[in-house]
């Protein structure tokens, strides 16, 4: 069970013990006068425990939408109408019951503090932190490059080919270096989302907690998995971590003026590094900057190094943004609870005040974040008749139709690739098979698709690079000599004919 | 199998190659540029224009496991003093990497191959060195 301090700032972890103020605030009958030695004459006696005639007991019970409590120890005032504020504070079951003057009140939690402020202030704290990094970028935008020179063209398609909501951010900081990595993040990635998700919209109404239902049903195998995939040292981050890093994502992405702010970060720093291409923004986009920051918040970046991968980039400022983040999703969390937190009655009674909690980021969005979008892949040209380079001992899937008719494939796999993809394989409408090997896809069977072994394969290759007229001859010296069949020269001379036909193009 | 290939850094002279491939193989090699009709290999060499420049193409009737490919390109390596990359029949790679290469200095390992537009290369940072 969590916690609000004096200040209104929550905290998963239980507070300390503070002794709650009376809640009984019936006034006991004063001590009778002594006795005067008149039998007669005595003052009237009152009757222990007679409870005044003017007040009213009153239960209050505030929770969130799921359920949940907000918390013990949570500030609340209650005005009566016939009296003087009371100031109290939510019990352990975030209640407040107790006697009040009899008449109207109202409720109000957090009453004496204010909550537009700390909002202001860290929303302020994040955009500083954001623009110091996009500073960073463009500085360094010389180094970037030198850096982007020094990866291997394939980790330079895997930076170029991702989108920001799309898990860019987390090559772009420095937390997976390759397709290969990025991979690795999808199971365990997945498992997150479903149970992040579900424990968020679990129903949480029996004195338990949305990050408790996380932590039961995320096991510590699982989360070991997900943060070392994200390239953390699991020790360093715990599970109720990553739950808060969910949570400040949701009530973060419910603000629409932090929105806006991550929204224009976002498209920033896609200009800042040159690249092209934006996600359409959503919970994903925030969610990965959420993520990256609190996790680099919380480890100060330790454990990247260790598994091999770039430093974080930007490391002092990316903690700075955690930092901001953090409170700032706490001031929105205080906001949304003093905003709602009110209640008005009249009498002796009882009611539940439940506040509404931000939208999850669906899983949906958070899948996107890792993998389920396929529009990076590009075509392993050397299936072209005419890219030929290196023939492969296990066989050469090529294309006997044009390409254009095979773009069409690829744009099928982009646009709809998790729905036609089968384990490693994408099956397209035109019945054409598909393979996948890190950024791009290769023709493995259907129409317009013809194996040829590696012999042949060289065969076009000859072709290409020493003439037509040379691999004539060749073909006509090999048949003599055994070293090739009839059936599958002639299917070489089909090719060739095919590629000095010209269509294919 | 009926053909067996491999890529080298240097850009070959074609003859120069026959006669290297004269000296390990038995019978020599049959090629348009020198024929031997009676060399049970017929060579097809090829130029690119980037990454390794030279490729190396053997037709035969067969290339069984008599045929000693990783002494075959080890002598090619040493007599041109050049890196070497092919696709290995025999010698089992990691699961991740597709082909095999040879380094100046003769050491093998095992490689991932980039396409480029005009040839192949191999990709840094992917050596494993091999134990064979």
């Amino acid at each position: 069970m969590g916690h609000y301090d004096s200040r209104g700032n929550y905290s998963p972890t239980p507070g300390p013990c503070i002794p709650l103020p009376p809640r009984n605030s019936e006034r006991r009958a004063p001590p009778p006068a002594p006795y005067n030695g008149d039998f007669y004459s005595q003052a009237k006696r009152t009757i222990e425990h007679e409870a005044p005639t003017d007040t009213c007991h009153v239960g209050l019970k505030f929770i969130w939408d799921n359920g949940e409590g907000l918390g013990c120890d949570l500030p609340c005032v209650l005005t009566p109408a016939n009296g003087d504020p009371i100031r109290t504070r939510l019990d352990e079951y975030s209640r407040f019951v107790g006697s009040i003057p009899d008449g109207p009140y109202q409720a109000q939690m957090l009453a004496d503090f204010d909550t537009e402020e700390p909002v202001l202030r860290s929303r302020a704290e994040v955009q500083a932190a954001l623009e110091a990094i996009l500073v960073a970028e463009r500085a360094e935008a010389a180094a970037l490059q030198a850096v982007q020179d020094e990866r291997s063209s394939v980790s330079n398609a895997f930076y170029t080919h991702l989108a920001i909501g799309k898990g860019a951010l987390y090559g772009a900081w420095g937390l997976v270096k390759s397709l290969k990595e990025y991979g690795d993040l999808l199971n365990p990635f997945i498992t997150f989302a479903n149970v992040v998700v579900a424990a968020w919209n679990a129903d949480a109404s029996n004195g338990g907690s949305w990050i408790a239902s996380f932590r039961d049903n995320f096991s510590q195998e699982q989360h070991r998995e997900l943060v070392e995939a994200l390239g953390f040292d699991p020790s360093k981050i715990t599970r109720e971590q990553l739950a808060e890093s969910y949570e400040t994502a949701c009530f973060v992405m419910a603000d629409g003026p932090s929105r806006d702010l991550l929204a224009r970060f976002a498209v920033d720093y896609v200009k800042a590094q040159n690249r092209e291409e934006i996600a359409e923004f959503s919970g994903a986009v925030v969610f990965e900057i959420v993520l990256i920051a609190l996790l680099v918040m919380y480890t100060g970046g330790a454990g990247v190094v260790a598994k091999g991968t770039a430093p974080v980039r930007n490391l002092a400022l990316t903690q700075r943004l955690g930092t901001g983040l953090k409170r700032l999703g706490q001031g929105l969390k205080n906001a949304r609870v003093k905003e709602a937190g009110r209640a008005e009655g009249k009498g002796a009674g009882a009611q539940v005040v439940e506040i509404e909690r931000p939208k999850e980021v669906s899983n949906a969005a958070l899948v996107a974040t890792v993998l389920k979008d396929w529009s990076h892949l590009t075509l392993s040209d050397r299936h072209f008749l005419y890219k030929v380079r290196r023939a492969k001992a296990a066989g050469n899937t090529m294309f006997t139709v044009p390409r254009g008719v095979i773009l069409k494939d690829l744009k099928e796999i982009h646009l709809y690739g998790e729905k036609i993809r089968k384990g490693e394989k994408f099956e397209t409408s035109s019945g054409r098979v598909y393979g996948l090997h890190e950024k791009s896809v290769h023709p493995i069977s259907g129409p317009g698709t013809l194996n040829i072994d590696s012999q042949q394969y060289g065969l076009l290759v000859q072709a290409k690079r020493n003439g037509r007229d040379n691999v004539n001859l060749t073909l006509r010296i090999i048949l003599e000599k055994g070293e090739i069949s009839p059936d599958k020269a002639a299917e070489v001379v089909r090719l060739l004919d095919l590629i000095d036909g010209g269509s294919l193009r | 199998m009926s053909a067996y290939s491999f890529m080298v850094r240097k850009s070959l002279k074609e003859s120069e190659l026959i006669s290297c491939l004269d000296a390990f193989l038995d019978g020599g090699v049959d090629s348009i540029l020198r024929r031997r009709p009676e060399s049970n290999y017929f060579l097809v060499y090829c130029e690119f224009s980037e990454g390794f420049l030279g490729s190396v193409h053997l037709h035969g009737v067969s290339f069984d496991k008599d045929f000693d490919e990783l002494s075959l390109v080890r002598h090619v390596a040493c007599v041109f003093n050049t890196e070497v990359i092919f696709e290995p029949l025999r010698i089992m790679l990691p699961k991740s990497r597709e082909s095999a290469y040879i380094d100046l200095d003769g050491l093998l390992y095992a490689v991932d191959v980039l396409d480029l537009e005009g040839g192949v290369d191999i990709l840094a940072g992917s050596l494993l060195p091999l134990d064979v």
